[in-house]
């Protein structure tokens, strides 16, 4: 039990992370015009609703819709993004494209994200655990969520670091040697 | 697959089709980190340090088992001391936790044993998980320390007999039909070829007119032979036979002690021990009974088999059987003119109400045809 609270805690967390990145963005406040910014908050219902009924606290489709809002922020780098202004810009709706990005100028960090993927990834892993924990006898497994919250830290700080200190078109390309690896690695386990 | 692999896919799965359909190479740094996980590296390896077994001999020991285990590595283990027919009385036959890099693991439990046979009280049962729960390896440490479990033998009580209508005494001062020939004179009677010459009474003969020979009482008591249902059987389970192999082994222990010559039939199997007396007999008796299972045989083609061998000694049987037995052999016994007892041995209790009411009325049935009731100390009527 005190493992779903625990996810519960993380889910809450994740969402008011996601609504605080929401906020800075022209569109949050464009979209205030129309509707009140309250409604947003409805969000943190979701995990709890979920936590009464016994369902998955913080589950994989909540996962992705506050993953899409933590990323908003920094949707202009999307080169999808950038495809739909320029097709506007050329098609000659030149003031739609200039508005939709002025609606979306603002530029955060990747933090917001990985901080809710990390949530996510620590709420899935005590949610299993308290499965775990009540269909036998099982000991603590305190230490996994340690591990995983020291490895995610670890994770970013390293990948922050790798990302200044090399170039990004480099650390992509390791990433995909490593992934080659690591995919080959992967089937050797489960032959 | 468990379900944390599972959470970890789609949360690859969302990633990545976040990063594809808006095309930011940015967030494919987060799809990394399952992977990762999963590279993350595991090891453990587990030693017995001390192993403390209390002494078992018999059916329904109670035992103490003390172990330290030694664990090197990083990861989860869980450590079970399973061991198939023990019960655990007290205590918790496993236990673990988390290792980091070192750690000790004490087990100590109570237990009882349920079963006959050769037991291997030196397995040792390992789960091993590694950190993040995402690689599971099952291993097993076989210290090799296997003890045979024999068939409890229990102290007979003797009870005064009820009057029941076929009304026949346990063989304890029968004489047997067989054997060396002592000096108590029993007969004059007509000499049969193969008598030995010097039992020839000469005089007798002179007077009658034909061969007469003196016959004298045998040495040795009666045989008893146990026939012992083993036979598969929808009704036999093996509380039943567990509870019949130990009245056996006490009552062919108590006949044996007071100098009858014993055999044994297991029917499941048609396994035969021919009758002898001692100390050897009875531990030949005790190691069949020990290994004994249930079979394919019925107790007629069993005694069939035996049926030659039964009226060359004509033998005192005792027929050990379960409460649902039609109790075809003993019309068979009848017919032979053999004596017998039969001891209808009960298993495990009916839980149904209705059940066990069938089961009084069997049992009624049973010992109104002159069967002893047992299910626990063996009771033998003086």
């Amino acid at each position: 039990m005190i493992y779903r609270v625990f996810s519960l805690i993380l889910a809450i967390a994740a969402t008011y992370l996601a609504i605080e990145s929401l906020k800075p963005l022209p569109a949050f406040h464009f979209v205030s015009l129309f509707l009140p910014t309250g409604i947003i908050y409805l969000l943190f219902l979701i995990p709890v609703i979920s936590f009464i009924y016994g369902k998955k606290v913080f589950g994989n489709r909540y996962f992705a819709l506050l993953l899409f809002i933590s990323i908003l922020q920094m949707i202009s780098d999307s080169e999808l993004f950038e495809g739909i202004i320029d097709t506007l810009y050329v098609l000659g709706f030149e003031e739609t494209s200039r508005f939709l990005l002025n609606l979306f100028t603002f530029r955060g960090s990747i933090l917001t994200p990985f901080l809710i993927s990390s949530m996510f990834l620590i709420s899935s892993y005590a949610e299993r655990i308290s499965e775990d924990m009540d269909k036998n006898y099982r000991f603590s497994r305190v230490p996994t969520l340690v591990m995983l919250t020291a490895f995610l830290i670890l994770f970013y700080t390293a990948g922050k670091a790798l990302i200044h200190s090399f170039s990004a078109d480099l650390l992509v390309g390791l990433i995909a040697i490593f992934l080659v690896v690591g995919g080959v690695a992967f089937l050797w386990w489960y032959r | 697959m468990k379900k944390i692999e599972m959470d970890l896919l789609s949360y690859v799965i969302v990633i990545l089709m976040l990063s594809v359909i808006l095309v930011m190479e940015e967030l494919i740094f987060l799809a990394l980190i399952p992977l990762l996980l999963y590279l993350f590296p595991s090891f453990l390896r587990v030693s017995v340090l001390r192993y403390n077994l209390s002494e078992i001999t018999y059916v329904g020991d109670e035992f103490h088992l003390n172990a330290e285990l030694k664990a090197i590595g990083f990861g989860y283990i869980e450590i079970e001391h399973d061991v198939d027919g023990v019960i655990v009385t007290s205590g918790v036959n496993r236990t673990g936790g988390f290792v980091p890099f070192f750690r000790r693991f004490n087990l100590r439990y109570g237990g009882k044993v349920t079963k006959r046979g050769v037991i291997n009280f030196g397995i040792f049962k390992l789960k091993e998980e590694d950190v993040f729960l995402l690689k599971t390896s099952y291993k097993k440490i076989d210290l090799g320390i296997s003890k045979e479990i024999r068939v409890r033998v229990m102290r007979i009580r003797k009870v005064k007999s009820r009057r029941i209508r076929t009304r026949e005494t346990l063989p304890d001062i029968d004489i047997s039909r067989i054997g060396v020939p002592g000096t108590d004179f029993r007969e004059i009677r007509d000499y049969k070829i193969g008598d030995p010459l010097k039992f020839i009474n000469w005089k007798a003969t002179a007077r009658k007119g034909k061969l007469l020979t003196n016959e004298f009482e045998v040495e040795g008591k009666r045989a008893v032979w146990f026939f012992v249902n083993t036979s598969e059987d929808i009704f036999n389970e093996r509380e039943y036979l567990d509870n019949a192999l130990m009245i056996t082994a006490s009552l062919s222990y108590h006949y044996l002690k007071r100098g009858h010559k014993v055999a044994l039939t297991l029917t499941g199997n048609g396994k035969t021990i021919h009758p002898d007396v001692g100390n050897r007999q009875f531990y030949r008796i005790l190691k069949e009974l020990t290994y004994a299972e249930f079979g394919e045989k019925s107790p007629l083609d069993a005694f069939f088999e035996n049926r030659k061998l039964v009226m060359y000694h004509m033998p005192f049987v005792i027929y050990v059987t379960s409460i649902h037995d039609s109790l075809a052999l003993t019309s068979e016994l009848l017919k032979l003119r053999l004596n017998y007892r039969i001891f209808v041995v009960k298993g495990l209790e009916y839980e149904n109400e209705l059940a066990k009411r069938v089961e009084r009325i069997l049992e009624r049935a049973k010992i109104r045809s002159g069967a002893y009731l047992s299910s626990g100390i063996p009771v033998v009527s003086l």
